[in-house]
């Protein structure tokens, strides 16, 4: 079925194989631990052309960081057991030696975090963290040459004096100047992609505000595919032309961002569009979903949402549904997609 | 300073004053910092006044440091406060001695954002649930205890079983509940709510605020509702109060507020949120730079630094929480509605 996807014609809840950057087929990533076996990432693929912009929008653990850690290598392997396909190029990041993924990790796709301020080491001065992404991709590039580089992307990112504060210290700048930080190192190299994981969750409205604005003058400027995962419907929605929504561990709907919004396919993305505060909604209950998202050393039989689903049905339980089209335009992983969709 | 008793979202409890805070202060001395250098005085909250009434949800709003914490934690003299007044049924609570707080405390209770850390592992719910009844056995009787915690217990939601359970049995959303039940035991009037919701996930934090308002109507409580999350003040909040480097910058019903902000800074905290529907964006207004360190804040108007109408006056003269613009208070000399 992941296959099928990438290969299905005209779809364009997905790019084809051949418009593609970066496609995952089918990754698995389970976790060895005292507890049992945590089953994160439960076979999902996707695909992301060049220049294009995908959201991952799901709640806490529904596996959004795991998918792309292992897309960028990160996840260490035990305790994480990793199933599936993940191609750049020609080249499968899960099976290639580590001289070829080298050169993709970080340079070719590159991902910022939620934790700026602890992804920066705070012994060494900012520029010349920026000016290593030089040092260490591109071994030819002179001292003066890096550090030059790393004042112009300080620059870039819109640093205030950013001359003066290559010689500064991480613990110098506020959340939102490091985050600004983690996306020049991460646009150093010029990336086709950039994996943004929660780029402003620690941040505050208005800075959030400012760093969006800064990632779409990049993008525009730059042409870089954007993959951003966030558990605000409302960045999703202003940022990302596409979106994934995930639960335990499985993509459950997919389409382009406005339409799934207007009109959900799947009672999760449904339920969770409801649940949002609204200013037409001010004297009304808020809809929620009932329950909790669910242990994932334990995840229910057939759909994994179905003790919390109101349309559930008893093949709910017995049968899992897989992804598959509403609409040209729409992937939604319930029995009952169809009449979802029709309201 | 008294304000029109206008918001009610249509509940016919918001009723007489019932909790009045007046020029409420709050510095901090620091030393020498490891890295900004000098010491100095940092004004967390500066000046703060206002009147909670009964049955009311007053809603305080703005970005992390400026002063919203530091309010609640003084309020309930978990930290003493610099100056100020908090006067509740008569009595102002930061005149009061150890014993007289203590007794107070059982009107005034506090839910924290962190779910995780605010209950004692070590403890079932049950001894969670009742631990206020120690200090305060008059509230309830000893035989009839067992069947309170019980009611708490499936009036947040939570089943008579769990009450044999430890914290880490539960998921955030339920550890809130319970957060939620221990707040209740002592019947109190107001409860302070520090970002209750900030650490749970949407579907979770939907439950929770229902919950909050349901009890709210059954047990006639006020709320002062401290959060980030624009949205969810608005939709809990009868009134709202934006804070901004320790002080409030604009103080009114939610609908003023949200619909007709006159402060620059509220107008552009509210443009910064994204929005799901296409329909509510409005121009984005991207405000320059961050928050200045409330250490030595700017003179005159504190908001002056990022401020696009600033003027010499506004560096010169610090501008007033009057009404203004012919509607509720704001604290900028040229108070106006948006694109006005
Ligand atoms: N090294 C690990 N060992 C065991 N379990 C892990 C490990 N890393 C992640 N997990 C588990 O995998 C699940 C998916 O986690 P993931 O971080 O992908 O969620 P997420 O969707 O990014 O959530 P959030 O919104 O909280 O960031 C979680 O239950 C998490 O606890
Ligand atoms: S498959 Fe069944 S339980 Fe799952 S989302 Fe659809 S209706 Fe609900
Ligand atoms: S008083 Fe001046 S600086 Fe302050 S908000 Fe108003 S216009 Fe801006
Ligand atoms: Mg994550």
């Amino acid at each position: 079925m992941a296959v099928a996807d990438l290969t299905r014609a005209g779809a364009p809840a997905e790019p084809g194989r051949d418009g593609a950057l970066l496609a995952v087929s089918d990754l698995r990533v389970s976790f060895q631990t005292p507890h049992g076996v945590v089953d994160a990432v439960r076979g999902v693929s996707f695909a992301i052309g060049r220049g294009e912009t995908v959201g991952i929008l799901g709640e806490s653990g529904s596996g959004k960081s795991v998918s792309v850690g292992a897309v960028m290598g990160l996840l260490d392997s035990p305790p994480a057991r990793i199933g599936g396909a993940i191609r750049y190029g020609g080249v499968d990041l899960l099976k290639a030696p580590v001289r070829e993924t080298r050169r993709i990790h970080g340079d070719r796709v590159a991902m910022i975090n939620q934790d700026a301020v602890t992804a920066l080491n705070p012994g060494l001065t900012v520029g010349y963290q920026i000016a290593e992404m030089f040092r260490v991709h591109r071994p030819g590039t002179s001292r003066a040459d890096a550090r030059r580089r790393a004042a112009e992307l300080m620059d870039r990112v819109k640093i205030p004096s950013a001359r003066q504060r290559v010689q500064s210290y991480p613990h110098e700048f506020s959340g939102g100047m490091s985050q600004r930080v983690m996306i020049a190192m991460a646009i150093a190299l010029e990336p086709d992609i950039l994996i943004a994981d929660e780029p402003t969750t620690a941040l505050d409205v208005t800075v959030q505000a400012q760093i969006m604005q800064l990632l779409a003058e990049l993008r525009e400027q730059t042409g870089m595919a954007l993959i951003l995962i966030t558990h605000d419907l409302g960045v999703v929605a202003e940022s990302v032309a596409r979106v994934l929504v995930m639960y335990a561990g499985r993509i459950v709907e997919r389409g382009p961002t406005e339409e799934v919004i207007a009109r959900p396919a799947h009672p999760y993305t449904a339920g969770l569009m409801s649940s949002v505060p609204r200013a037409e909604h001010k004297d009304r209950k808020l809809a929620t979903i009932e329950g909790a998202p669910p242990v994932l050393t334990a995840i229910p039989p057939g759909c994994a949402f179905h003790p919390r689903c109101g349309r559930s049905r008893p093949v709910c339980s017995g049968d899992r549904p897989e992804l598959e089209p509403v609409t040209s335009a729409r992937d939604s992983a319930c029995h009952f997609a169809a009449q979802v969709f029709d309201g | 300073m008294a304000e029109p008793a206008t918001g009610a979202k249509g509940s016919p409890a918001v009723g007489e004053p019932l909790f009045e805070v007046e020029n409420l202060v709050k510095h901090y001395v620091v030393r020498r910092g490891a890295f900004l250098g000098g010491g100095g005085v940092v004004r967390a909250v500066d000046d703060v006044s206002f009147t909670l009434r009964r049955g009311e949800t007053l809603g305080i709003v703005g970005e992390s440091g400026c002063g919203k914490s530091t309010l609640a934690r003084v309020l309930l003299r978990l930290v003493e406060p610099t100056s100020g007044r908090a006067v509740l049924a008569g009595e102002n609570l930061f005149e009061l001695g150890a014993r007289e707080m203590r007794l107070a405390r059982r009107r005034l209770q506090i839910i924290f954002q962190d779910p995780f850390a605010s209950l004692n592992p070590r403890m079932t719910v049950a001894e969670i649930v009742r631990e206020p009844w120690a200090i305060f056995p008059g509230v309830v009787p000893r035989a009839e205890r067992h069947d309170r915690v019980v009611d708490l217990l499936t009036r947040v939601g939570l089943n008579a079983d769990d009450a044999h359970r430890h914290p880490h049995q539960f998921s955030g959303g339920q550890r809130q509940r319970i957060g939620i039940a221990r707040s209740l035991a002592l019947n109190p009037e107001i409860v302070i709510c520090d970002e209750p919701v900030s650490a749970l996930d949407v579907s979770i934090q939907a439950q929770v605020i229902n919950l909050l308002e349901e009890i709210q109507d059954e047990f006639g409580l006020s709320y002062i509702f401290i959060a980030h999350d624009l949205s969810v003040v608005r939709h809990i909040s009868d009134r709202v109060a934006v804070m901004y480097l320790g002080k409030f910058v604009e103080l009114g019903t939610w609908r003023e507020i949200y619909e007709r902000p006159t402060h620059p800074y509220t107008q552009a905290l509210l443009s910064a949120v994204p929005a799901i529907d296409p329909a509510e964006r409005t121009r984005r207004i991207i405000l320059e730079g961050e928050v200045p360190s409330p250490i030595d804040p700017p003179s005159g108007c504190r908001f002056r630094t990022r401020c696009r109408m600033a003027e010499a006056r506004c560096a010169a003269e610090e501008p007033a929480l009057v009404a203004r613009a012919g509607s509720h208070p704001s604290a900028c000399h040229f108070a106006a509605p948006a694109g006005s």
